[in-house]
């Protein structure tokens, strides 16, 4: 346990990142512990080897004009999208809608709530179920008309 | 290096700062992504995605942080992103490990050493692997790199003698 508190900290004690107590008491260690000098052995050498043998690199990192072009096509892109989006909605035309269905879905549960022939509740039917009961009842009536 | 400058956020000043940044920060960019890709097409990709991404956030660098920790995260995160969508290695140490193992009596050349630590970088896991770049390439201060990824300086710490133990087995014929 007392072992560990100072392997954590030897990476910042060869970097001079420690406060002068700090160092002091790594050094106190270190002179009395083995395994930790081991361990600050591997810690040079594992540094020592990235440094030294990290990726090399032939640059081919990006043009500035590369990167322009690109944020440009980009922003073509959303252009385009938000073009495609633009719907021209007039707020008479939402309201309109608006009214429709809820006129349709009222009339439909009241129809349904009415009618005693009905053996279902209206607690248990979906909004789609109604619907979709309100136009077949509509077609069979339409149907009927024509027959008519 | 461009850590006190203030950025306007206009659309033109943005863009005239834009270019500043990405003329200073294109290699430091670039080289973090390829030691974390150790390929460069990929490190290509990477920084052309940083550098979108700092043009549309520069509005919001508040300046709360360096500009250099702010450009460091955006690099490492974007990193991350890369190497969750392609799914890139990201193996345990215990998995595999004969394949590294060689004999130690073997002489290495450089260019081998160089392969060998480039795997042992890319076997580990994504956080671990940024912060070893950062540190031993880079050679940023724990107290950076704490800031980079939003943590405290122990947690470094502790992540990096976890990165060593690990990187301890990866190149166990080379130390």
């Amino acid at each position: 346990m007392r072992c560990k508190k100072f392997i954590l900290k030897l990476d910042r004690y060869i970097s001079n990142e420690l406060s002068q107590d700090e160092s002091r008491q790594v050094e106190e260690h270190l002179t009395k512990c083995p395994s930790c000098k081991e361990e600050l052995f591997i810690l040079l050498n594992i540094k020592s080897k990235i440094s030294h043998f990290c990726p090399k690199y032939s640059s081919t990192a990006p043009t500035y004009a590369k990167i322009l072009s690109h944020i440009e096509s980009m922003e073509e892109k959303k252009e385009k999208i938000k073009h495609f989006l633009k719907f021209d909605f007039s707020p008479a035309a939402l309201v309109l809608v608006a009214i429709l269905f809820f006129i349709i879905t009222f009339t439909s549960i009241n129809s349904i709530n009415t009618s005693s022939s009905q053996e279902f509740m209206v607690k248990d039917i979906s909004l789609f179920e109604i619907l979709y009961f309100k136009s077949k009842t509509f077609y069979y009536v339409m149907m009927d008309l024509e027959e008519k | 290096m461009h850590d006190n400058l203030s950025f306007n956020i206009t659309k033109e000043g943005t863009e005239k700062d834009f270019e500043i940044i990405f003329q200073n920060y294109r290699l430091l960019v670039y080289r973090i992504a390829f030691s974390y890709t150790a390929d460069s097409f990929e490190a290509e990709n990477i920084t052309q995605d940083v550098f979108v991404k700092v043009y549309y956030k520069l509005g919001s660098f508040q300046g709360k942080s360096k500009f250099s920790t702010w450009i460091y995260r955006i690099t490492i995160n974007t990193c991350h992103d890369y190497a969750r969508r392609k799914k890139m290695i990201n193996i345990e140490f215990t998995d595999d490990i004969d394949r590294y193992s060689v004999a130690s009596d073997k002489l290495y050349n450089e260019k081998e050493i160089q392969e060998e630590v480039q795997k042992a970088i890319k076997r580990l896991p994504e956080k671990l692997r940024g912060m070893v770049i950062l540190r031993y390439i880079e050679q940023l201060s724990c107290k950076e790199i704490a800031s980079i990824f939003n943590c405290s300086v122990s947690s470094v710490d502790v992540n990096l003698f976890r990165a060593r133990k690990l990187l301890k087995n990866f190149l166990t014929h080379l130390i």
